[in-house]
């Protein structure tokens, strides 16, 4: 429907999906319908509150800086202890790259995230989270910033530079 | 759903599906309508919920997934192409963050706790959903369009009952309907699935 990156991941179109499983016997039908509702039950009332009161969270005018690379979604690798480093994200817009580290903040349970521009640049950078309200930190002239005492959950940065459209980067989920 | 060839709309194209009232939804809450993105949470938060449920999350893991996907929505609002097929894009995006979120919390664990969890037999789920997260929201939107009865007949007939299904004795007595008439009832209800299934998106 919206982005590419979407396509590739589930090729069968929704038609095929549909006409595969009206080809099912009942007994499969019904396997299938388990399988879909089994473990159903209704989305608890605060999830459904939080996802519509998310509207709020919409940035109209800022340019998105889509996700490029994210060290804390590799592949698993028992053997290396990722405690070790923190998880390091990368987000490009045209024009612009957010570099964030992630890593165990300051207080017990919460999250410090350290940032670089490139290309280096002071900015006001707004720090967005589902769950607290917005914090603005500067980046300094070197496009360097930092935000602690977060909390897990999903977060979103919107970089305002001068003379530029603001960005906005996608959705990521610390913790 | 089902897009019929009804009151065709030479003018925009779109006034054929006019009795599917996503893609109004979606236009509207790009334009800024606060209303139409919370009918659209309304409408689709149950398969929402659903996908992260069947990935047998932690409360938390499933409320984040959840909460992504929603975000996800809102930041390509504009840039959907085909809002007829809402409900497969969410399915599909739930599902990626569902997989991501689980990759996660993976590679957090330690090696102890990685050796451990096998041990008592718990950890990561072993068990992927064998339905593509188009198949997924194919058949709970067409779950959702049969009448009520049927809603409740097929609800009680797939509880997971240990390993095995409840019997009929078991289901009949749970609606009250004479043991008799679970078997019909069980194949009209599958017949009328099946013919929601096979007309979704023509």
């Amino acid at each position: 429907m919206s982005t590419d990156d979407h396509a590739g991941d589930e090729p069968a179109s929704a038609l095929s999906a549909a006409s595969a499983l009206s080809a099912l016997n009942d007994d499969g039908l019904l396997a299938a319908l388990r399988e879909a509702l089994g473990r159903e039950e209704p989305p608890p009332g605060w999830a459904v509150d939080l996802a519509k009161g998310s509207y709020g969270l919409r940035a109209v005018d800022a340019e998105l800086a889509a996700l490029t690379s994210d060290s804390g979604l590799e592949a698993a690798q028992p053997l290396m202890r990722s405690g070790t480093a923190p998880r390091l994200a990368v987000f490009d817009a045209a024009g612009l790259s957010v570099e964030v580290e992630i890593e165990p903040g300051a207080r017990d349970g919460s999250w410090r995230l350290i940032g670089q521009l490139f290309p280096a640049a002071p900015a006001r950078i707004q720090v967005r989270q589902q769950r607290a309200e917005p914090v603005w930190v500067d980046a300094d002239d070197m496009g360097r910033f930092s935000a602690d005492h977060l909390t897990r959950g999903p977060l979103s940065l919107v970089c305002e530079r001068d003379g530029t459209r603001a960005a906005v980067t996608e959705w990521i989920t610390i913790g | 759903m089902m897009p019929t060839e009804a009151s065709p709309d030479p003018g925009t194209g779109e006034g054929r599906f006019s009795d599917d009232p996503v893609p109004g939804l979606v236009r509207a809450a790009a334009a800024g309508d606060a209303q139409a993105w919370e009918q659209l949470v309304d409408r689709y938060a149950g398969l929402v919920w659903s996908i992260c449920r069947a990935h047998r999350m932690s409360d938390d893991d499933a409320a984040d997934a959840a909460q992504l996907t929603w975000l996800r929505l809102l930041e390509n609002l504009e840039r959907v192409r085909d809002p007829r097929r809402l409900a497969g894009w969410l399915a599909t995006t739930c599902r990626r963050e569902c997989r991501a979120l689980q990759r996660r919390s993976r590679s957090l664990l330690t090696v102890e706790e990685e050796h451990m969890d096998r041990l008592l037999g718990g950890g990561p789920p072993a068990d992927e959903p064998v339905l593509t997260a188009d198949q997924h929201a194919a058949l709970w939107q067409a779950f959702q369009r049969l009448n009520e009865w049927c809603q409740k007949v097929l609800r009680a007939l797939i509880v997971d009952a240990g390993d095995k299904s409840p019997s009929y004795q078991l289901v009949a007595a749970q609606l009250q309907t004479p043991v008799g008439s679970l078997g019909p009832t069980r194949a009209r209800c599958l017949g009328q699935l099946r013919r929601l299934l096979a007309s979704d998106g023509i």
